[in-house]
């Protein structure tokens, strides 16, 4: 049960918009649909809230045509980027306008309008505010109005575009928080967009990874973040930068060491990428053991510290980031030459129209110096 | 005029001073002499140039066809600014240069136009007059000037607001179940109404005092169609009477004034939302 | 119409359904056809009616011509002179901050609601024979009233806002960053206004000057005020059509044919400008 998407697709001139999207979403789950602006989240948010159409594909709420239904009809809440509040009315007006529009005969009567107002707002923690216009609110304030008016018609799916885009780092991290909770409380089942990966990772019960139009990949949070179905969500979630290894035969070589790879089809790699996580960069226990690299720069950051290195002799330096505590033990290396040890390195396989075939967590045990290839897994693209 | 100029800018005495200059001797002054004049007549002599049955009829003609017009042009703009900002059809560029047509065409040319077209010869007043519709030399003939002349003000006031109002107010009404109606009716005539009330000042104040436009095609009848202003040019030109002109002309002016005060009040409220914090 | 087949709403879909979109339309094209276009036409055809032999002769006549060469004169001299005052006018209003400024605007704008006629009776009773300044002016040997510059004087007042009307939201709206900095970098005022200001705002200026041209050359309230209307002698092209009416409809429309022609020329420009540099300016129409 639940919401279904399959196989939407939605073109805007020459621009693919959504290429090929599915999607499933569990009744009461919270979802967030994470990409970059113009990666066809906002389209795909568009066309659930029924204001506008996809070119092919269904969307089936409880096995029922969801597209068939009018926006009107939809029972979808949808609170908008910038709140979209109607700044002629009250916060009271605004909450019951979805209440206020229904056609007569299922309109409730003022008095319950009224209560469900008062209700709403006591929710959002905005029951002093019933006659201010938006113009006399706070971003934040406003934003919970909008929620409360999207709540007032009783959607069956909410969704909710960039939540927090238009407001101050503070409020934001305030309001995460609070949201999650208040989703919890509800049980309605929603969905929310948003470039942002924290506010995706530290909300949502999962995760759906967009790009160009097309959905890289779904998981839990911990899922997209230490096993990234693609090198757009290795870079793009967990900030994984690329090193210069490549696939020989069968043999992954990585900084003059040749690695054996199991099961590996030469057809299958058309082209190979090999991407690690600034936290997998870690100053090497024992000195003299693992990668050289020249310290190039270093910044003191909130508790951690983040560090620009060149490992071995490749050009493009690579950001790392530890813990104080890590680099203390390897701050007696009194000048800017170091060792490091790449702790898990992911490695991509793509074929000839750049799909992922093959994906493999290396973690190379450096004790003995040898390092073990993991096994490949098959990505179903 | 203190200078308060905190701007860093050069220019500030020059460019006021100038601007003073030019409205005193062209407008403050001429204006001076407009109420002077008015007001040595005294309240009895004022009465009894105005108090006539002539110059009353004349009044209420021109405030209220005025009136009349710039509703009629409120209601005909808005569907002409919408129409023109929201559909994309072929000659609409031309279509929306046209709009200008008023504020460009010499209002005698306008009113001899119209004329030609309404008279019961004209090619729409032959048309009209079966069926019992006499438009030129009659009261609907000044409306239909009047509606002529204040119509782009209506229209190009609203545009740019139209322009720039985001869809998704509009959207967020029709998630929530609003039918169209509804979300006209709720949410967008609301907020284009101050809007649309400056261009219904606007539409009115030039209604009031249109002069070209509307004498050819009024006719000037006595007491039926006479406007205002045709009669400050009546006592004035083949009178010379110049206090008469100035009472009555005094009276228009005051009232356009108030007039426009008033619509100024009434947007202020229909703004009230607007407050900032 | 064709037009109205091919209507495409922009935006989204389902706002409206497709029917009521066309009767919208329709109903806005019938409004300017109506309103607009009939009258423009109407001119056209009645100044024709009669041949083209008619038309030339009616439109060479030596008092049309004289109207045609006074209404240039007035134009030429009253269209530079509230060039000056909107763009000064629009540099104070933009750039300063002063005590009465919002009564400053009000007064620019006030024009705008005079009558015309009034504007012209008003210029009488400070100008004229027995005005103000009137036997002083005659002292030294200048009539104003029913003389050129009574006409020059009566079209400025009544276009005095077109500019400035237009300049001022512009210049708000872009406000003074540019010109600041063109300070600091050492121009002097002259050079700011010349080099930075001109050039940023030269269309919009274009498209005042454009209609305040239309409007001086076709300004007949009151020009016909303070004009006396002498035939051939302070009878612009407006006047002259009025009195033609009286006469010969035919050759009435001769002339406003003249008159409509420039209409349809400066309606052109200003679109042309428009559409061109439309992004130039977004403050105002």
């Amino acid at each position: 049960m639940g919401i279904e998407i399959s196989r939407l697709r939605r073109r805007f001139g020459t621009f693919l918009a959504l290429d090929d999207v599915s999607l499933s979403i569990g009744d009461g789950e919270f979802v967030a649909v994470l990409g970059p602006s113009g990666s066809g989240k906002s389209s795909l948010l568009r066309i659930l809230a029924g204001l506008d159409q996809p070119d092919a594909g269904s969307v089936l709420r409880d096995g029922r045509d969801l597209l068939a239904l009018d926006a009107r009809r939809r029972g979808v809440g949808l609170v908008f980027q910038h709140y979209a509040l109607f700044p002629h009315m009250t916060v009271a007006q605004n909450v019951a306008f979805g209440l206020r529009v229904r056609p007569w005969r299922v309109r409730p009567k003022a008095q319950a309008i009224k209560a469900t107002v008062e209700d709403l707002l006591r929710r959002v923690e905005l029951e002093g505010f019933v006659d201010r216009y938006p113009s006399q609110l706070s971003g934040g304030q406003r934003q919970r109005v909008a929620l409360a008016r999207a709540l007032a018609i009783e959607p069956r799916l909410l969704l909710l575009d960039e939540p927090f885009g238009a407001l101050d780092a503070q409020v934001r991290v305030n309001l995460r928080g609070w949201l999650r909770e208040f989703h919890r409380s509800l049980g309605i089942t929603t969905l929310f967009v948003t470039h942002d990966q924290d506010e995706a990772l530290e909300m949502a019960d999962r995760v759906v990874v967009m790009n160009r139009g097309r959905i890289e990949q779904i998981g839990a949070p911990e899922q997209v973040y230490r096993q990234p179905a693609t090198p757009f969500v290795s870079r793009f979630i967990a900030r994984g930068q690329r090193l210069p290894g490549e696939v020989r035969g069968q043999h992954l070589h990585l900084f003059g060491h040749a690695w054996r790879i199991e099961n590996f089809a030469a057809a299958d790699a058309h082209e190979v990428a090999v991407h690690v996580r600034p936290e997998d960069i870690v100053p090497a226990p024992v000195p003299g053991d693992g990668l050289t690299a020249q310290l190039l720069n270093l910044r003191h950051v909130a508790g951690s510290v983040r560090a620009s290195l060149r490992v071995e002799s490749w050009d493009e330096p690579l950001e790392a980031e530890w813990s104080e505590r890590d680099w203390a033990r390897c701050a007696s290396a009194a000048d800017d030459r170091l060792h490091v040890h790449l702790q898990a390195v992911t490695v991509f396989a793509m074929d000839r129209d750049g799909r992922v075939r093959l994906r493999s967590i290396v973690y190379p045990p450096y004790a003995n110096s040898s390092i073990a290839v993991g096994p490949w897994r098959r990505i179903e693209a | 005029m203190t200078a308060m100029a905190r701007s860093v800018l050069p220019g500030f005495r020059l460019s006021t001073g100038y601007t003073l200059l030019v409205l005193g001797s062209c407008v403050l002054l001429p204006l001076a002499a407009l109420l002077w004049t008015a007001c040595e007549l005294g309240p009895e002599g004022w009465w009894a140039q105005i108090g006539t049955r002539r110059v009353l009829a004349s009044l209420r003609l021109s405030f209220g066809a005025a009136l009349l017009a710039a509703t009629i042009d409120a209601v005909l703009g808005l569907l002409v600014a919408w129409v023109l900002v929201r559909y994309r059809f072929a000659l609409r560029r031309q279509f929306d240069a046209l709009v200008d047509l008023p504020f460009a065409l010499p209002t005698a040319v306008a009113g001899i136009s119209l004329t030609a077209l309404y008279a019961p010869n004209g090619w729409l007043g032959s048309r009209l007059l079966p069926l019992g519709i006499e438009v030129a030399y009659t009261r609907v003939g000044v409306l239909l000037a009047m509606v002529f002349v204040g119509l782009p003000f209506v229209v190009r006031t609203l545009q740019p607001v139209l322009e720039s109002m985001e869809s998704d107010l509009e959207e967020a009404a029709y998630t929530l179940g609003a039918t169209s109606f509804q979300r006209f009716f709720r949410v967008l005539l609301p907020l284009l109404l101050p809007t649309l009330l400056t261009g219904y000042a606007l539409a009115l104040a030039r209604a009031i005092g249109e002069y070209g436009s509307v004498i050819f095609i009024a006719g000037n009848r006595l007491f039926r169609t006479e406007i205002a202003p045709y009669l400050i040019v009546q006592k004035i030109d083949s009178q010379y009477d110049y206090r008469g002109a100035a009472a009555l002309g005094a009276v228009m002016l005051a009232s356009s004034l108030l007039l426009l005060v008033a619509m100024a009040w009434l947007q202020r409220w229909t703004r009230r939302w607007a407050v900032v914090r | 119409m064709a037009a109205v087949a091919a209507v495409v709403s922009i935006g989204q879909p389902a706002r409206t359904t497709h029917v009521a979109r066309v009767v919208l339309v329709l109903g806005a094209l019938v409004v300017l056809g109506w309103l607009m276009v009939l009258p423009l036409l109407a001119i056209f055809a009645e100044a024709l009616q009669h041949g083209l032999a008619f038309y030339l002769h009616a439109i060479r006549e030596p008092d049309t011509l004289g109207a045609v060469r006074l209404t240039l004169t007035v134009a030429a001299i009253a269209v530079p002179l509230n060039m000056v005052f909107g763009l000064a006018a629009a540099w104070s209003m933009a750039y300063f901050e002063f005590r009465g400024k919002a009564w400053l605007g009000a007064l620019i704008d006030l024009p705008f609601s005079i009558s015309p006629v009034v504007c012209g009776m008003m210029l009488i009773l400070v100008y004229g024979k027995n005005g103000w300044l009137g036997s002083w002016l005659e002292a030294h040997g200048l009539q104003v009233i029913f003389a050129l510059p009574g006409l020059v004087l009566a079209t400025v007042l009544v276009t005095l806002p077109y500019v400035a009307r237009e300049l001022i939201p512009l210049m708000q709206a872009q406000g003074s960053d540019q010109e600041e900095a063109a300070l600091t970098l050492g121009a002097s005022g002259w050079q700011i206004f010349f080099r930075v200001t001109l050039p940023r705002v030269r269309w919009a200026l274009l498209q005042g000057v454009l209609l305040c041209n239309a409007r001086a050359m076709g300004e007949f309230g009151a020009v016909y005020v303070v004009s006396g209307h002498l035939r051939g002698i302070t009878n612009t092209l407006p006047l002259q059509v009025d009195q033609l009416s009286q006469e010969n409809f035919s050759a009435a429309f001769a002339v406003a044919s003249l008159l409509a022609l420039l209409t349809v020329f400066t309606l052109a420009i200003k679109r042309l400008v428009k559409w061109r540099h439309g992004g130039e300016w977004n403050a105002n129409d």
